[in-house]
């Protein structure tokens, strides 16, 4: 399993930035959502690369469409990194998101389908065996029994697992059942990357500054975290 | 695009459950690693990772789980340690 740090984690911050925020904070890796076409150009290009033991463990796009860019697959396809796409939206035309994901494994890339739903994800598995999936976790939405289901339809195919919450939110969500979410997924064998971001946009100021110092997760940790507090109304 | 394995060392068992406490708010930290170690069978194995030295968990384990679990440090900081918790064979 690979802790990796989503970018809406700082909307603000640059790739590099946001490799040596996750660096600090013990990350094995980031997941990168904005502007990507120039970013994975850039990525392989060599205009930026993550330090040494950190990882780009996916592209997630905000819609489906998006993973039709050329470059995109292109650059999934030399660098092995996949291409997390929105699946609701995706399974609606399932001819179209089967040619998709068979254009991405010809040319080496990646196609990953992303959603909240056990039962869509399952769905793949018998629609588009080509598309590895990837589940959203909501902390007091998502059951243990979601993530068993969704385990056990999807197999080595579950290669993400996206939580809503974490880094600075986590004592917010005390009592929320992330400690047996976490258990189920460890007890199902999860190995791919759990992919951690803000639940919410109120929560951007708590995350960068989390994100800015140094040392543990807090929570009895190595050093000691402010809990959350709300610094913008609304959001 | 290589990505660094964190469970590919050598010491690690490859088929071993990997619980990370860290995005688990504070309360629940202990109850899902409890969890996850009464689910395991005789012989097998989990891998916890952590941000801090879980030390006072093993003085839990050895206070409510007496001789059933192993305890093997596999990383040992400075920003992450993962250790191995066994469920003992025959554990009395």
């Amino acid at each position: 399993m690979r802790l990796t740090l989503s970018d809406a984690a700082d909307t603000e911050a640059g790739p590099d930035e946001l490799l040596d925020a996750a660096r600090r904070r013990g990350f094995a890796g980031v997941e990168l959502s904005r502007d990507l076409p120039r970013v994975a150009a850039d990525l392989h290009a060599g205009r930026w690369t993550p330090a040494e033991g950190l990882g780009v463990e996916g592209f997630r796009t905000a819609e489906a469409q998006d993973a039709y860019h050329p470059r995109l697959r292109d650059v999934s396809s030399a660098l092995g990194v996949p291409v997390i796409v929105p699946l609701e939206e995706l399974s609606r035309h399932a001819g179209a998101a089967r040619r998709l994901a068979e254009s991405y494994a010809e040319s080496g890339g990646r196609l990953v389908g992303g959603s909240s739903d056990p039962d869509l994800l399952r769905w793949v598995g018998g629609h588009i065996p080509e598309m590895a999936v990837s589940l959203d976790v909501i902390p007091g939405e998502t059951t243990p029994g979601d993530v068993s289901r969704a385990a056990d339809a999807s197999g080595d195919r579950l290669t993400h697992v996206r939580l809503f919450g974490g880094g600075p939110e986590a004592p917010d969500q005390d009592g929320t059942g992330v400690g047996s979410l976490m258990s189920h997924l460890a007890r199902k064998r999860f190995r791919g990357a759990l992919v951690v971001t803000p639940s919410h946009r109120r929560y951007r100021v708590a995350w960068r500054t989390w994100l800015g110092r140094r040392g543990g997760w807090g929570c009895g940790g190595s050093s000691v975290d402010l809990p959350v507090v709300e610094l913008e109304a609304g959001g | 695009m290589s990505t660094p394995n964190i469970d590919n060392t050598p010491e690690a068992p490859t088929d071993a459950a990997i619980l990370d406490v860290r995005v688990i708010p504070p309360r629940e930290k202990h109850p899902a690693i409890f969890e996850t170690f009464d689910d395991l069978a005789e012989g097998e194995s989990f891998i916890l990772v952590n941000d801090h030295d879980p030390l006072p968990l093993r003085y839990q384990f050895q206070f409510e789980r007496e001789g059933l679990f192993g305890w093997k440090y596999l990383e040992q900081g400075p920003t992450v340690w993962r250790v191995e918790i066994s469920r003992k064979e025959g554990g009395a």
